[in-house]
């Protein structure tokens, strides 16, 4: 689903910085809540938007609801902590959907996040650990490296050119990989996805396979055990950009790139995982490290 | 003077420790039994003999003098044996003070066993262990138990024997400590499953060698060997196998004994002064080589029995006036490995010579391989080759073979998406026989020599930059390199660097920590975790923006050893982004 976005209307608060344009949002994972979230922001940050674009989408941590900028006015969506994603801690049984308020125009921006979508939680011990403290005083989704894993039972993303991706982790123990924090594959197949994770070098990769055809393209920092990391890797269709930390990941390794691809690219039965990839064969090189936060882009961020 | 035999724990202050008798002070000696003696108040000990044989504190198995916060001025020798252990927290100092001795004696610790050393000082209360002016003490010996932090030593001797050795199933722990005007000191062990941490370590005023790692045994276990984030003022000798080197200073080099690999060796600088050059086998990624006051710098003498070596994602600054040679950053030479040898060089940056108007090197020489098992790989490298047309050493290449004698047959297996360069044109070549041994024909690999790419280079007498030194005579058995079909697809023109002129004293200057060569290299001394973002820094400058490159190289992406640079890429929304990240504490 494409992004019409108005583009280049960086929008400055009262204190002059700019806000990120909604139209750049399309799933948030936030490990500390357990849920699909978007960008927080507080009423005093939303009241300095002069004037906000048409479409923006933003969760009010005062009101604590889910608002939209329709051109005229702010709609909120549900009333009191009703709005917006919703979450439940993990358990056997916890589920997470998307909020049946979001509608029209901010739903384009969620991409295929639908009404019927569902984020399946493994169950038992396959489910990871919500672990407080592991990113400063916020919680993070702890995964053991052998089974645990999150599981979308569909796109989360559809076939998109370009995108960006976002995630704040923390290594564990050990960083020998390969390990996988966040994937889209053909889970009925064995050879079909697209991954991001550490590899066996302990660095970062995104990996596109098309039945046996692997593409693959590797940062350059070594990452070190028991360490918090951001990371952010935008893709325009032709050249990748990513970041460690703020600073640039360079050089990029590059591994027979020939096609490039981004999470769009994988069809058939799709599974979009959190904590490995999953494949005929199961789920496969299980992340071992936390996880605090997935953010997804149908867009390059980096594009001017 | 008299001996004071203990009889009980307890402070060193209390005569109830000592028998009721007194306590003991200048121009006495000591025995302790089975005992923790705690040094409780400033405390001086010893006849002051002109020997290293009186011990004037004599401790017997079990016995144990620990300093709590105070000081303790030993006049003479300590006798240790195994099981007896000398403890110091935060806050204590020992000198060893021979002053009154009538000679120069380097008071130590004697007699025999695995004794225990234990320094617990701390970032806001360190432990001091000295000698006077014009005098040293020596730590030398076995260890059971070897933990020190956070201790300001001064005036240590040079070991003359082994150095601090560590026992059976013994590892050691020695961290933020600093080693002022000491002698060559060694840590020492054959152990094969035990932690070893030298880290964060500072040497200041030291001789031409200071420090010896010697971890001789391979080890059998993943225990972790590190030394990391360690300042060496002057030559590091490494006799050591497996060790991750990391965040260092090695202000004179590194001196590798044997064939020993690193486990791996990353974020260092290592300032090549050592003329015969550094020695180092296994993983050496993102660190920053640079030699001054060298004639010839070889940056890394290939030597080890190391069969498979990675060289990369480094940076190369000769900042020498290169009168003896150019130069050769990398150097295998053939007596000094056994084929089967494959060496991978890859995304490494070999600046402009900041002090003469050269390019660094030759981003390797083979010497005289001479053996089809001998396999270097060259792959997107960025190379500086200016040489002036006239003088002792015109118009050189990044990639040189057959110095000293014939190279073999794919000696160089793969060269391809490599970004040689000079400033202005004419300047050196991008590939080229040293000398002409008629035997040394196709050592470049025909099928795996291309998309490389140039700008401002010498034609070269075997065309598309390849060159002879000697004849002109052919490189490949076809032929020149339009013969044999080598680089075909070669790209040239102006890389349009984010920055060119990106080394270590841009990188002061732009930094703030002053604006010369030695700004920078003081500054990294000073914190040698900096030079992660100093070879950051220049990877950025040494990102290619000529559009014509984006796709330019065999693999897809961008010739060279840096990312192409995207003139038009903002990183607004990208920083705004981040800004909301702070809750997760980054």
């Amino acid at each position: 689903m494409a992004n019409t976005p108005n583009r280049n209307y960086p929008i400055p608060d009262a204190a002059g910085s700019i806000y990120p344009q909604v139209r750049d949002l399309a799933i948030a994972i936030d490990a500390d809540n357990i849920l699909w979230q978007p960008i927080h922001k507080t009423q005093v940050e939303l009241d300095a938007m002069l004037p906000p674009l048409e479409g923006i989408l933003y969760y009010n941590t005062d009101a604590h609801h889910l608002q939209m900028f329709d051109g005229t006015a702010w709609i909120v969506f549900g009333a009191g902590g009703g709005g917006g994603i919703i979450g439940v801690p993990p358990s056997a049984t916890a589920s997470w959907a998307s909020d049946t308020g979001v509608t029209g125009s901010p739903a384009s921006a969620w991409e295929s996040i639908d009404e019927s979508v569902t984020l399946a939680q493994s169950s038992g011990s396959n489910r990871p650990a919500v672990t407080g403290s592991v990113f400063g005083s916020t919680q993070g989704l702890t995964f053991d490296g052998s089974n645990d894993n999150l599981t979308v039972a569909t796109q989360v993303i559809t076939a998109t050119a370009a995108g960006t991706i976002s995630i704040v982790f923390k290594t564990g123990a050990s960083v020998v990989g390969p390990m996988v924090m966040v994937s889209q594959s053909d889970s009925a197949v064995a050879n079909n996805w697209v991954e991001f994770g550490i590899n066996a070098d302990g660095r970062l990769y995104i990996e596109s396979n098309a039945s046996g055809t692997k593409h693959t393209v590797v940062g350059s920092t070594v990452l070190l055990p028991s360490t918090r990391y951001d990371m952010q890797l935008a893709f325009d269709g032709i050249d990748y950009y990513m970041q460690l930390n703020n600073v640039e990941e360079n050089p990029l390794e590059i591994v027979n790139i020939g096609v490039f691809a981004w999470f769009g690219r994988v069809a058939g039965t799709t599974a979009f995982t959190v904590g490995g990839t999953i494949t005929s064969g199961g789920l496969q090189r299980p992340f071992a490290g936390a996880v605090g936060a997935i953010y997804l882009w149908a867009v390059d961020l980096t594009e001017a | 003077m008299a001996l004071f035999t203990s009889s009980n724990t307890g402070n060193w202050s209390s005569a109830g420790t000592w028998g009721g008798a007194g306590t003991p002070g200048a121009g006495d000696t000591v025995s302790i039994g089975a005992h923790t003696i705690t040094v409780d108040v400033p405390t001086i000990i010893g006849t002051s003999p002109n020997n290293t044989t009186t011990a004037v504190i004599d401790m017997t198995s079990g016995s144990s003098v620990l300093i709590v916060g105070s000081s303790l001025s030993i006049r003479g020798n300590v006798g240790m044996v195994s099981g007896s252990s000398l403890n110091m927290v935060a806050g204590s100092s020992i000198v060893w003070d021979a002053s009154a001795s009538g000679g120069t004696p380097v008071y130590k610790i004697i007699n025999s066993g695995f004794c225990k050393l234990v320094i617990t000082g701390t970032n806001s209360s360190h432990c001091t262990m000295s000698a006077p002016v014009g005098f040293t003490f020596q730590l030398e010996q076995s260890y059971s138990q070897l933990a020190i932090a956070y201790c300001d030593f001064t005036r240590h001797a040079a070991f003359t024997g082994d150095g601090l050795k560590m026992g059976s199933s013994v590892g050691f722990d020695v961290q933020h400590n600093t080693f002022t005007s000491c002698g060559f000191l060694q840590l020492n062990s054959t152990n094969t499953n035990q932690d070893f941490f030298f880290n964060h370590n500072t040497f200041v005023n030291s001789g031409a060698d200071c420090f010896k790692l010697a971890l001789n045994a391979v080890p059998t276990t993943i225990n972790p060997r590190e030394c990391i984030g360690n300042s060496f003022d002057t030559a590091f000798t490494y006799s050591s196998y497996g060790v991750v080197g990391r965040d260092n200073y090695f202000g004179g080099g590194i001196d590798g004994v044997g064939d020993h690999p690193w486990a791996a060796l990353r974020y260092n600088c290592i300032v090549g002064t050592r003329a015969d050059g550094q020695v180092l086998d296994g993983v050496v990624e993102r660190n920053y080589f640079t030699s001054f006051s060298n004639p010839n710098p070889h940056f890394v003498e290939i030597r080890a029995n190391v069969q498979s070596c990675i060289f990369g994602q480094n940076i190369i600054e000769s900042h020498d006036a290169d009168t003896s040679d150019f130069g050769d950053i990398l150097l295998p030479v053939n007596d000094r490995f056994t084929p089967p040898f494959k060496w991978t060089v890859k995304n490494n940056i070999a600046l402009r010579n900041s002090f003469a108007p050269t390019g660094s090197g030759t981003l390797i020489t083979l010497y005289a391989t001479g053996s089809t098992d001998v396999v270097t790989e060259h792959l997107h490298n960025t190379v500086n080759v200016d040489n002036p047309a006239t003088g002792a050493f015109p118009r050189r290449s990044a990639f040189a073979t057959s110095e000293a004698g014939a190279s073999g047959a794919d000696n160089v297996a793969k060269l391809k998406s490599n970004l040689v360069w000079g400033t202005s044109a004419g300047q050196g070549y991008l590939a080229e026989r040293v000398n002409n041994f008629p035997a040394a024909l196709d050592v470049i690999t025909v099928a795996n020599a291309d998309y490389n790419w140039t700008h401002n280079l010498s034609a070269g007498n075997n065309q598309r930059h390849y060159h002879d030194q000697s004849t002109g005579a052919p490189l490949w058995s076809a032929g020149d390199a339009v013969a044999a079909g080598v680089d075909t697809h070669q790209g040239t023109g102006d890389p349009q660097f984010f920055d060119r002129n990106r080394n270590i004293a841009q990188w002061a200057q732009d930094r703030g920590y002053g604006s010369t060569y030695f700004d920078g290299l003081a500054a990294i001394k000073a914190t040698p975790t900096r030079t992660a973002d100093l070879v950051a820094y220049v990877f950025a400058g040494f990102r290619p923006g000529n559009f014509d490159m984006r796709n330019a190289a065999h693999d897809g992406g961008c010739p060279g050893a840096a990312n192409f640079y995207k003139s038009d890429r903002t990183l607004a929304e990208i920083d705004a982004h981040r800004a909301s990240l702070s809750r997760f504490g980054l």
